[in-house]
C-alpha cells in the first residue's frame, strides 16, 4: 500500500512537470483574439497547455489577488496590472501589447451610418455598458457619455454587464438597442454581420491601452514566459490586426 | 454610500416581499389541488415546481434572456401591447423570482395540507360545511406552522436569490441591483467594506428567519 502511494505521488509529480500548462487571466475584451493565438501558438507548441479565462479586468485582479492560480495576466488597460505589480505578486514589467478600440453596436439600429446620435434615438430603452468600476472599456463609455454631456440624459437606460462580454451579449440578444463594446467582439464570429457597428473615433477617448504581466508563482512557470514572449511578437500582430487592434509599433 | 447601501437592502426586501405575497395567491390553491384532487399529469406538475431545487439558476437566467428580447415573439408582444420591457427591470427579476421560489412556498404548504387527518375534513363536510368554508374555518388554522414555514422559506430564498438575477438584472441601482448582487460587484471592485455591511446584514436577517421557522416548527402541537 504504502508503495503504492509512493509510486503514485512520483508519478504524479512527474506528470506535473511534463505537462507545465500556463493558466492566462485575460480581459473578456480578448475572448476571440486570444483563443486564435492560442491555436497559432499550440501549432508551433504542441506540447504547451494554454488555459484562457475571461473575465472584466477588476474580477480578475481580484481573484489573482485572493490565490487564483494564474501565471499571466492580460488587462484591457494599464492601470489593473500596477494595481497587481504594487502589491508585489508580480514578476517583471507591466508592457503594452495592443492598443483597443470601442464601438457600438446594435442589432436593430443602423448605428454604423448614425453614430453616436443613435445614442438619442427614440427607440433606443437600453443601452448596455460593462461595469465602470472593473472594466476598462465600460469606464471610457462613461467617459465618453459624460464628456458628450449626454450620460445625465442615458444614465436612466443604461444597463450595465459585469464585463464587456455581457455587455455586448445584451445587446446582441436585443434585450437593449445598443451596447458599448470593444471592437474585437463586434469582430468575432458570433456578432458579426448580425447587426450594425460603429468604430468610435479615436479623438473622442483616450486610447485603451491594454497591458499584461507575469504573475509570481512558486516554481517560476517557464511556460507563461514563452506564452508572453509569443504574445509580444510579430508572430501574432496579424491576428492583432484582424481584430481591430493596433499594435505597440517598436517591435 | 449609505443612502445606496439603504436604497439596496430596501429593494431586496421589496422582491423578497412582492415574491412571496405572489407566490403565496398562486401557491396555496396549487397546493390545495395538489394534496387533495386527482389530477391527470399530478407527478409531472409536481416535477415541475420543484425543478428550481435542482436546476441551476443560470438555465432559467439564459432562457428568460431570450424569451424578454423584443427580437422574439413574447417580448415583442410586451413590447408592443403594454410598452413593457422585462430585461432589466424590477418585474422582469420579480417573475423570474416567482418561478425560482415555487417549491419554497408549495412543499411545505402541500405537506401542511396532507398531514392534517382526513377526519376533520370529513367531520367538517358531514356537518354541511362547504369545501370553501372548511378550507378557511378547519385546514388553515390547523396548519399554521406550515404557513409560517413556507412565508418564511419563500422570503429566505428570495433575498439569498443570485444566479437568475445577474443574468437578466443588468445591475441597476434601485431596479435590480440587489444585495446579493452589491456583494458581488463590492468584491469585485475590491471595496470590502461594503461587500461586509451587505453580507452582515443578509447574514442576520437571513439567520433571523431561519431560527423563526425553527422555533415555530419545534413548537408543533397539531391535535
Amino acid at each position: 500500500m504504502k508503495r503504492l502511494i509512493i509510486s503514485l505521488v512520483l508519478l504524479l509529480t512527474v506528470v506535473n512537470i511534463q505537462a507545465q500548462q500556463v493558466n492566462v487571466a485575460a480581459a473578456a475584451n480578448l475572448r476571440y483574439v486570444l483563443e486564435e493565438i492560442k491555436i497559432a501558438y499550440t501549432k508551433q507548441h504542441p506540447k504547451a497547455k494554454v488555459n484562457l479565462t475571461f473575465g472584466s479586468s477588476g474580477t480578475l485582479v481580484q481573484q489573482v489577488l485572493n490565490g487564483a492560480s494564474f501565471d499571466f495576466f492580460m488587462a484591457a488597460d494599464n492601470e489593473f496590472p500596477v494595481k497587481l505589480k504594487d502589491k508585489g505578486i508580480t514578476i517583471g514589467p507591466v508592457t503594452t501589447y495592443a492598443y483597443g478600440k470601442l464601438a457600438i453596436y446594435s442589432t436593430t439600429l443602423d448605428v454604423e451610418h448614425k453614430g453616436l446620435d443613435a445614442l438619442l434615438d427614440p427607440s433606443v430603452k437600453k443601452i448596455a455598458i460593462a461595469n465602470p468600476e472593473t472594466a476598462p472599456y465600460g469606464e471610457r463609455s462613461v467617459e465618453l457619455l459624460t464628456k458628450k454631456g449626454i450620460y445625465d440624459e442615458l444614465k436612466p437606460k443604461i444597463v450595465i454587464g459585469d464585463n464587456i462580454s455581457q455587455a455586448a451579449q445584451y445587446a446582441f440578444t436585443g434585450n437593449a438597442e445598443i451596447g458599448f463594446i470593444a471592437l474585437s467582439l463586434a469582430l468575432g464570429p458570433d456578432m458579426e454581420g448580425k447587426g450594425s457597428c460603429y468604430i468610435i473615433p479615436r479623438e473622442f477617448y483616450p486610447p485603451v491601452e491594454q497591458a499584461c504581466i507575469l504573475i509570481k508563482t512558486t516554481v517560476l512557470n517557464t511556460e507563461a514566459v514563452k506564452f508572453r514572449k509569443y504574445i509580444l511578437s510579430a508572430d501574432t500582430r496579424p491576428i492583432w490586426e484582424k481584430y481591430g487592434y493596433d499594435v505597440p509599433s517598436k517591435k | 454610500m449609505e443612502q445606496d447601501f439603504w436604497e439596496t437592502v430596501l429593494l431586496t426586501g421589496k422582491l423578497a416581499g412582492w415574491t412571496t405575497v405572489i407566490l403565496f395567491m398562486i401557491g396555496f390553491p396549487v397546493a390545495y389541488l395538489l394534496a387533495y384532487k386527482q389530477l391527470f399529469f399530478k407527478h409531472l406538475v409536481e416535477a415541475l415546481i420543484s425543478m428550481p431545487l435542482v436546476l441551476p439558476p443560470t438555465v432559467l437566467g439564459f432562457y428568460m434572456l431570450i424569451a424578454y428580447s423584443p427580437q422574439n415573439a413574447f417580448g415583442r408582444f410586451l413590447e408592443q401591447y403594454f410598452d413593457l420591457r422585462l430585461a432589466f427591470s424590477f418585474e422582469g427579476v420579480l417573475i423570474a423570482s416567482v418561478i425560482f421560489s415555487l417549491p419554497f412556498m408549495i412543499q411545505p404548504l402541500q405537506n401542511g395540507l396532507k398531514s392534517i387527518p382526513c377526519s376533520f375534513r370529513e367531520a367538517s363536510y358531514t356537518l354541511g360545511k362547504s369545501e370553501f368554508v372548511t378550507f378557511f374555518r378547519v385546514l388553515v388554522p390547523n396548519m399554521v406552522p406550515s404557513i409560517i414555514t413556507a412565508i418564511a422559506m419563500t422570503f429566505a430564498h428570495c433575498i439569498g436569490e443570485f444566479g437568475v438575477v445577474i443574468m437578466v438584472g443588468g445591475n441597476m441601482p434601485g431596479e435590480t441591483r440587489v444585495a446579493s448582487i452589491a456583494i458581488y460587484d463590492e468584491v469585485q471592485s475590491l471595496d470590502y467594506a461594503t461587500a461586509n455591511q451587505y453580507s452582515f446584514v443578509l447574514f442576520i436577517i437571513s439567520l433571523l428567519i431561519l431560527t423563526l421557522i425553527y422555533s415555530i416548527n419545534g413548537k408543533k402541537t397539531i391535535i
